[in-house]
C-alpha cells in the first residue's frame, strides 16, 4: 500500500544551522507515527516540512499523490483547512474567540456557514466532553483544556492527517495523558493518521510505530509489532 | 464570496477582543480615526461655510460702483468702515428718501436719525471695557440688533445708523441704492475655494495618516501572531489580509461615528471661534455632500491602506510572523533625493535671485519639510552609533534603536515635521511683524485723517490740538489742494497750507516763520488750482509769492508729488475755495498707549464720521490671529504626534515586556531597565528635534527671503515649538510610560507568558 | 552477557593472550569483581571447543600462558548476534546494556545502533503497556504506569548515554 504522506530525503538549513540532513517520514492512512529525538534534532522541522509549512531545501514531500512543494500558498492553505489538523505545544488558539468559535474556525475559513460550522463544532465538543467549555475563552481554560480544544479543532474538518508537535509539552503528566488519550482515540475513530512529535517516550508509546530523528537524520526502524 | 464575507466577519469579530489591551487597541485606533474624520469633515465644510458667508455678504452689498442710482424709492448710504483693535467695523450711515426705501438685510426698520442697529458683537464691545472710547466712533442710540442674515459671521462688528446729514452728501461721501445685493464682481471663482480646501485636506491628511497609522500599529504584533495562528488552520495569505482589513473596519466605523459626533460638537461651538476676522454661524457649517462622502471614503481607504501598508515587509506565515529585515546602511542617497530636489527648487531664493518664482519656492518649501521624513530613520541609528556607549541602560537602548530604527522613529517623524514647520513659520511671522511695526517710510505718520470741508487756519490749529490731547500723539493739520498741471504729463502738484509746525511734517526746508512760502520742484511762475470733480479742470490761478524758498517733500509724498507750493497762511485768493481735504497727520511716540488708535478714531468720528481715517501703521498685530491659529494647529498636531508616540512606545514596551521581565528577573536594576526604555524614546526625539531646529531655521530663512523680510531669528520663536514638542513627549512618557515600565519589570509578568 | 561473549568482543578488536584478555575484561566489564585465571582458561577452552576462537601461535615455551587467541568467523557472527539482539526490557539492565555499548565500541560497530535497537524494544513494550492501560481499569492503569515510568527512565538513560558515546569511544580507544 502506498503511504498517504511520503517525505523523502529532506534537507533544511537555517543559515549555518543544519536542521535536517536527509530525513524521511512515511505515514500510512490511519496510522499513528511518533517522531522522537533529542531537542534540536530536527523533529519539528521534519513535521513542518511534511505538513507543507516549511519548504525543504531538498527532498520531496508527497501527499496523496501530489508534491507539496509544487502547490502554491492557496492550495497548501486549502490542504491545511481540509486535510490536515494541527495541535502544537501552545499558542495556536485565537484568544479573542470562544472555544466553540475556535473549533468552528477552520470550517468558517472554508466558507461553511456560521450556523452549520458551529453546529458541527458543538457536536464534536459534546463528544469530546468539552460541552461545558464551549463559551469560555482560551484564557479562561487550563492548559489541558486548551489542548483538548485544539484537538477538537484539529479534528473538526475530518482531516486525514493530524500533525501534533509536542502536544503535551506544556502539560503535567495527568493532563498530558488525557490529551493523548483523547487525541489518539478520536483520531483512530475518525481514521485520521497522526504524526506525533515528542521527546517523551510515554507520549510516543501512544503511537503505532515510531521513528527517531538524530542530527537531522531519521532512522526508521521496524514497523509496528 | 461566502468565504470572503466570513473572513471579513471574523476580522470584525477579532476587533472586539477580550482583555484590556485589546480594547485599548480598538479604542485608540477609533480615537485616531475619529480625530481624523472630524478634521476632514470640518475641512469638507469650509466651502459651504465660505459660500454661506459670501452669500450673505453679497446679499447686503451696496456698492453701486460708478453707476449712479436716480432718486426714487431709494436709500442714501455712506460707508463709515473703521477698525476697533483687531476687529474691522462695518459701519453704514443711512437715510431713506422714501418710505419704500430698501431695507438692509437683517435690519427690521430704518433707524431714526442718530439711532442705530448694531451687531451683537459690536453691542458687546460697546458694553465692554473701553466701550466709551469705541462709542465716540458711533455715538448713536442702539435701537435694535442686526439679525444673522445681515452679518458675515457672529463676531462681525457692524452697524446701520440713521444719519440725516447723509442726504446732503450724496455724490461726495454718500450714494443712493434702490436695493441691496449688488454684485459687481462675481466674487472669486468658486473653484478657487475648492482648490484651497483640497490643499488643506491634503495637508491634514499627512498628520492624520501618521496618527491613524500609529493607532492601528498599536498592538499590531499581537494581531500578527494571532493571524499566524489563523493561518495555521488554513487561511491563505490573502485571507489573512482580508481578516486584518475586516479588523480595521471596526475602528474605522467607530471612528467615523465618533468623528461625526466630534464634528457636531465643534460645529455647535463654532460661534466662539474666529480667525482673520472670519467667524461663522454653526448653521453655516455643513459638509458638501460629495466631500462628506469623500471623507468617509478617505477614512475607510486610509485605515485600509495603512493596515495593508503595515504588512509591507511582514510575512504572516503559519509558523509565525517574519519580518524582512531592512538594511539601513549605505542607502542614504535616496533619502537625500527629496532634499536635493527641494534645494534645487529653492536655489533662486538661496542664491538671492532678484525675483524668485513664488510657486516654485512654495513647492520647494513643502518638499523640504517632507524631505525630512526619510531622513529621520537614518538619523536615529546614526545617533545611536555616535553617542558614546556607557551605561548598561544605554547599551540596551542603542541596540534596540539600531536594530529597528523605523519602529523607533515613526512617531518622532511627525513631531520633527510639525516642529520644523512651526519654527519656520513662527520665526518668519516674528521677523515680519517686527518689521511692520514702523511705517514703510519713516517720515510718514502713523495715522492720517483726511476730512472734507472748508478750512481756516484757526480751525486747523484747533483740530491739531484735539488730536494731540490723546496721550503720546503729535499731530499737524494742513489743507491740501490739487493743482492743475499739464494734462499730458503724469506730474501731480499740491498746494499745501498749514502752520510751520504742520508743514515741517510734510517737507524739509531751512527755516520757517509765519508768512513764509516754499516751492517744491519747479511750479513755474504761478500755479492753477484743480477745480474738476473727477476730470481735471483749471480753477483759480495763484502767483508764486516772491521770496518763496525751495523745500523738499518727505515720506511717500516725495515720490508722488513732483511740484507744489507750501504756504504758512491762507492767501485771500484761496480763502473761499474748498480744499480737497484737510489732512491731519498723527505721529505716535514710543510710549503711546495701545488704545491710542481707538481714541484717535473716536476723535476723528466726532469731527466728521465720514472723514477718511487711515492707519498707516497697523493698529494691531496683523499676524496675531495667524500666530494663534499656527499655535493651535501645531499644538493639535504635536498632541496627536505625542499620543502617537505614546502608543508606539507603549506597544513596543508591551511586545518586549517578556525581555524586560527577564532582565528584571536576572537582577538588572529597575532603574537600568526604565532608563533604557526612556532612552529609547528620547534619543530619537532629541536627534529629531536637532534636525527640526536646523531645518526649521533654514526654512525660516528661505521664507523670510521670500517675503523680503531681513533674516533674523528670535530665540523664543525657535525654541517655543521645540520646548512644546519635548514637553509633550516628556509628559506622556513620564506620565504613562513609567508606571507601565514599572508594571512590566515586576517579575510577576513572567508568569503569564 | 557472558564472559565468553565479552572475550569474543575483546578478541574481535585484535588477537590477544589470555593474560591480556583478563586485564581488558577487568577494565571494561568486570566492575569490582576481577576474573580469576580459572575462569579465563575454562572460558577460552569452551570457545576453542566451539570453534569461535583459534590459537594462532605459540611463542617461546608451550603453555597456556603464551597462547595467542584469534576470533573466527563463527565468533564474529556470535558477537554480531549478541549486539543486534535487544535486551529484554527488564529492570536493572544497565550493566548488560553498558557492556553491549562497550562491546560495540570495542569491535568498531555502531553503539548508537545498539541503543536504537534497545529503544525500539522498549517502545514496543511501552506501546503494549499503553494499549493495555487504555483498555484496562484503574488498577491496571496504575500498574501499567509503574512499568511505563521505569521503562521511560531506562529510555532516558539510553538517550543520555547516546549523547556520551563519542566521549566513551575515546576513553576505550586509548
Ligand atoms: N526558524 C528557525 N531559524 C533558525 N534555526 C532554526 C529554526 N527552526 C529550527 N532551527 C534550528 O534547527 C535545528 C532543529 O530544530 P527543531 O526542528 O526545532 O528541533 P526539535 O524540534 O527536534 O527540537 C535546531 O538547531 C534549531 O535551532
Ligand atoms: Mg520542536
Amino acid at each position: 500500500m502506498n503511504p498517504l504522506l511520503d517525505a523523502e530525503g529532506l534537507h533544511k538549513a537555517y543559515g549555518p544551522t543544519t536542521a535536517l540532513a536527509g530525513a524521511d517520514l512515511r505515514v500510512h492512512a490511519g496510522e499513528i507515527v511518533s517522531v522522537m529525538g533529542p531537542s534540536g534534532s530536527g523533529k519539528s522541522t521534519l513535521l513542518h516540512c511534511a505538513a507543507g509549512l516549511t519548504r525543504p531545501d531538498a527532498g520531496h514531500v508527497g501527499y496523496d499523490g501530489q508534491e507539496l512543494s509544487s502547490l502554491n500558498d492557496v492550495k497548501r492553505s486549502a490542504l491545511r483547512r481540509r486535510e490536515f489538523g494541527f495541535v502544537f505545544q501552545f499558542g495556536q488558539l485565537v484568544p479573542e474567540l470562544t472555544a466553540l468559535q475556535n473549533v468552528a474556525l477552520p470550517l468558517r475559513l472554508d466558507g461553511v456557514s456560521r450556523r452549520t460550522a458551529e453546529r458541527r463544532a458543538t457536536g464534536l465538543m459534546d463528544r469530546l466532553g468539552l460541552a461545558d467549555k464551549a463559551r469560555s475563552r482560551p484564557g479562561e481554560l487550563s492548559g489541558g483544556q486548551q489542548q483538548r480544544v485544539a484537538v477538537a479543532r484539529a479534528l473538526v474538518t475530518g482531516p486525514r492527517v493530524i500533525f501534533a508537535d509536542e502536544p503535551t509539552g506544556a502539560l503535567d503528566s495527568v493532563s498530558g495523558e488525557q490529551v493523548m488519550e483523547m487525541l489518539t482515540r478520536s483520531a483512530r475513530e475518525a481514521g485520521a493518521a497522526v504524526v506525533l512529535v515528542t521527546h517523551d517516550a510515554r507520549v510516543a508509546a501512544y503511537a503505532d510505530r515510531g521513528i527517531v530523528v538524530r542530527d537531522g537524520r531519521s532512522t526508521e526502524r521496524m514497523a509496528a509489532r | 464570496m461566502r468565504r470572503v464575507v466570513a473572513e471579513l466577519a471574523l476580522g470584525i469579530r477579532l476587533a472586539f477582543p477580550s482583555g484590556r489591551h485589546g480594547w485599548l487597541r480598538t479604542a485608540m485606533a477609533s480615537a485616531g480615526v475619529a480625530i481624523g474624520a472630524a478634521a476632514l469633515l470640518l475641512g469638507a465644510s469650509v466651502p459651504v461655510m465660505l459660500d454661506a458667508r459670501q452669500d450673505r455678504m453679497l446679499q447686503r452689498d451696496d456698492s453701486v460702483g460708478l453707476h449712479e442710482v436716480p432718486p426714487g424709492q431709494t436709500l442714501i448710504v455712506a460707508s463709515v468702515d473703521s477698525q476697533w483693535g483687531s476687529n474691522a467695523v462695518r459701519g453704514r450711515l443711512i437715510w431713506p428718501e422714501s418710505p419704500a426705501a430698501p431695507l438692509p438685510p437683517g435690519v427690521p426698520a430704518i433707524p431714526g436719525d442718530q439711532q442705530m442697529y448694531a451687531s451683537p458683537a459690536l453691542q458687546a464691545a460697546l458694553a465692554g471695557p473701553d466701550g466709551d472710547t469705541l462709542r465716540r466712533q458711533m455715538p448713536y442710540e442702539v435701537v435694535g440688533t442686526i439679525a444673522p442674515a445681515g452679518l458675515s459671521g457672529p463676531h462681525e462688528f457692524a452697524y446701520y445708523a440713521g444719519y440725516k446729514r447723509a442726504e446732503a452728501l450724496v455724490g461726495v461721501n454718500s450714494w443712493r441704492v434702490d436695493r441691496f445685493g449688488y454684485s459687481l464682481d462675481d466674487g472669486e471663482p468658486r473653484q478657487g475655494t475648492y482648490v484651497v480646501v483640497a490643499t488643506m485636506l491634503a495637508t491634514l491628511l499627512l498628520p492624520i495618516a501618521i496618527f491613524i497609522g500609529a493607532a492601528l500599529r498599536f498592538g499590531a504584533d499581537t494581531r500578527d501572531r494571532r493571524l499566524a495562528a489563523i493561518r495555521l488552520v488554513g487561511a491563505d495569505s490573502r485571507a489573512v489580509l482580508r481578516i486584518a482589513l475586516g479588523e480595521s473596519l471596526v475602528p474605522a466605523g467607530l471612528g467615523l461615528a465618533a468623528g461625526t459626533v466630534l464634528y457636531l460638537l465643534v460645529r455647535s461651538r463654532s460661534a466662539d471661534l474666529r480667525l482673520f476676522d472670519v467667524s461663522v454661524f454653526p448653521a453655516d457649517i455643513s459638509p458638501v455632500p460629495v466631500l462628506a462622502l469623500l471623507v468617509v471614503a478617505i477614512v475607510l481607504a486610509l485605515s485600509a491602506g495603512l493596515t495593508l501598508l503595515g504588512f509591507r515587509g511582514v510575512a504572516v506565515e503559519p509558523l509565525g510572523v517574519f519580518r524582512r529585515s531592512t538594511t539601513w546602511n549605505g542607502r542614504l542617497w535616496w533619502r537625500l533625493l527629496p532634499l536635493a530636489a527641494s534645494l534645487w527648487l529653492l536655489r533662486p531664493v538661496l542664491t538671492g535671485a532678484s525675483n524668485p518664482d513664488e510657486e516654485r519656492a512654495g513647492i520647494g518649501v513643502v518638499l523640504a519639510v517632507l524631505a525630512l521624513i526619510p531622513l529621520v530613520p537614518y538619523l536615529v541609528p546614526l545617533a545611536a552609533r555616535v553617542l558614546p556607549s556607557g551605561s548598561a541602560a544605554w547599551q540596551l537602548a542603542s541596540q534596540q534603536l539600531r536594530q529597528n530604527p523605523a519602529a523607533s522613529t515613526r512617531a518622532v517623524t511627525g513631531i520633527v515635521v510639525a516642529v520644523t514647520g512651526a519654527i519656520a513659520l513662527h520665526a518668519t511671522f516674528g521677523a515680519a511683524s517686527a518689521r511692520r511695526e514702523v511705517p514703510d517710510n519713516p517720515a510718514d505718520p502713523a495715522y492720517i485723517l483726511q476730512a472734507p470741508g472748508p478750512q481756516t487756519d484757526a480751525a486747523m490749529r484747533a483740530r491739531t490740538a484735539r488730536f494731540e490731547s490723546v496721550d503720546g500723539i503729535r499731530a499737524g493739520t494742513v489743507a491740501k489742494y490739487g493743482l492743475y498741471g499739464s494734462p499730458t504729463s503724469y506730474a501731480s502738484g499740491h498746494l499745501v497750507i498749514g502752520d510751520c509746525e504742520s508743514l515741517r511734517q510734510v517737507a524739509t526746508f531751512d527755516r520757517c516763520a509765519a508768512g513764509d512760502a516754499f516751492v517744491v520742484g519747479d511750479p513755474g511762475r504761478s500755479i492753477t488750482l484743480d477745480a474738476g470733480k473727477l476730470d481735471p479742470a483749471p480753477g483759480r490761478k495763484l502767483p508764486i509769492p516772491s521770496g518763496a524758498r525751495p523745500a523738499r517733500l518727505v515720506g511717500t509724498d516725495a515720490q508722488n508729488v513732483t511740484f507744489g507750493l507750501l504756504l504758512t497762511s491762507t492767501p485771500a485768493a484761496v480763502a473761499g475755495v474748498r480744499p480737497w481735504f484737510v489732512e491731519t497727520r498723527m505721529f505716535a511716540s514710543e510710549d503711546a498707549p495701545a488704545t491710542a488708535a481707538g481714541q484717535l478714531r473716536g476723535v476723528a468720528a466726532e469731527i466728521d464720521p465720514l472723514a477718511m481715517f487711515t492707519a498707516i501703521v497697523p493698529e494691531y498685530d496683523k499676524y496675531a490671529s495667524l500666530r494663534v491659529a499656527l499655535n493651535l494647529g501645531s499644538a493639535v498636531i504635536l498632541l496627536m504626534m505625542g499620543v502617537g508616540l505614546l502608543l508606539d512606545v507603549a506597544s513596543r514596551l508591551h511586545d518586549r515586556r517578556r525581555l524586560l521581565g527577564v532582565l528584571a528577573a536576572v537582577g538588572a536594576r529597575r532603574s537600568t531597565v526604565i532608563w533604557s526604555v526612556l532612552l529609547q524614546a528620547f534619543v530619537p526625539l532629541l536627534a529629531g528635534l536637532a534636525l527640526a531646529i536646523g531645518a526649521g531655521i533654514g526654512l525660516g530663512a528661505v521664507l523670510m527671503r521670500l517675503s523680503q523680510v531681513p533674516v533674523t531669528f528670535d530665540a523664543a520663536a525657535v525654541l517655543a515649538p521645540v520646548a512644546v514638542g519635548s514637553a509633550l513627549v516628556l509628559a506622556t512618557t513620564v506620565g504613562v510610560l513609567l508606571p507601565a515600565a514599572r508594571r512590566v519589570t515586576s517579575t510577576e509578568q513572567l508568569r503569564y507568558e | 552477557m557472558t564472559i565468553a561473549t565479552a572475550f569474543l568482543a575483546l578478541l574481535e578488536g585484535r588477537p590477544q593472550h589470555g593474560y591480556d584478555l583478563k586485564r581488558a575484561y577487568d577494565e571494561h566489564f568486570g566492575g569490582d569483581r576481577p576474573l580469576h585465571y580459572g575462569q579465563v582458561y575454562t572460558t577460552l577452552a569452551k570457545l576453542l571447543r566451539n570453534g569461535l576462537v583459534s590459537v594462532d601461535g605459540v611463542e617461546g615455551d608451550a603453555g597456556p600462558d603464551r597462547k595467542r587467541y584469534t576470533i573466527t568467523e563463527a565468533g564474529v557472527t556470535d558477537v554480531r548476534r549478541w549486539l543486534d539482539e535487544p535486551e529484554k526490557p527488564d529492570q536493572y539492565l544497565q550493566s548488560a546494556l553498558y557492556a553491549k555499548v562497550v562491546g560495540a565500541l570495542l569491535t568498531g560497530r555502531s553503539a548508537a545502533a545498539v541503543l536504537d535497537v534497545q529503544r525500539e524494544e522498549h517502545l514496543v513494550a511501552m506501546r503494549e503497556l499503553t494499549r493495555r492501560k487504555q483498555s484496562g481499569d484503574l488498577a491496571d492503569r496504575i500498574i501499567c504506569d509503574h512499568a511505563l515510568f521505569h521503562l521511560d527512565a531506562d529510555l532516558r538513560w539510553l538517550e543520555h548515554t547516546a549523547t556520551l558515546l563519542d566521549e566513551l569511544a575515546e576513553r576505550i580507544g586509548r
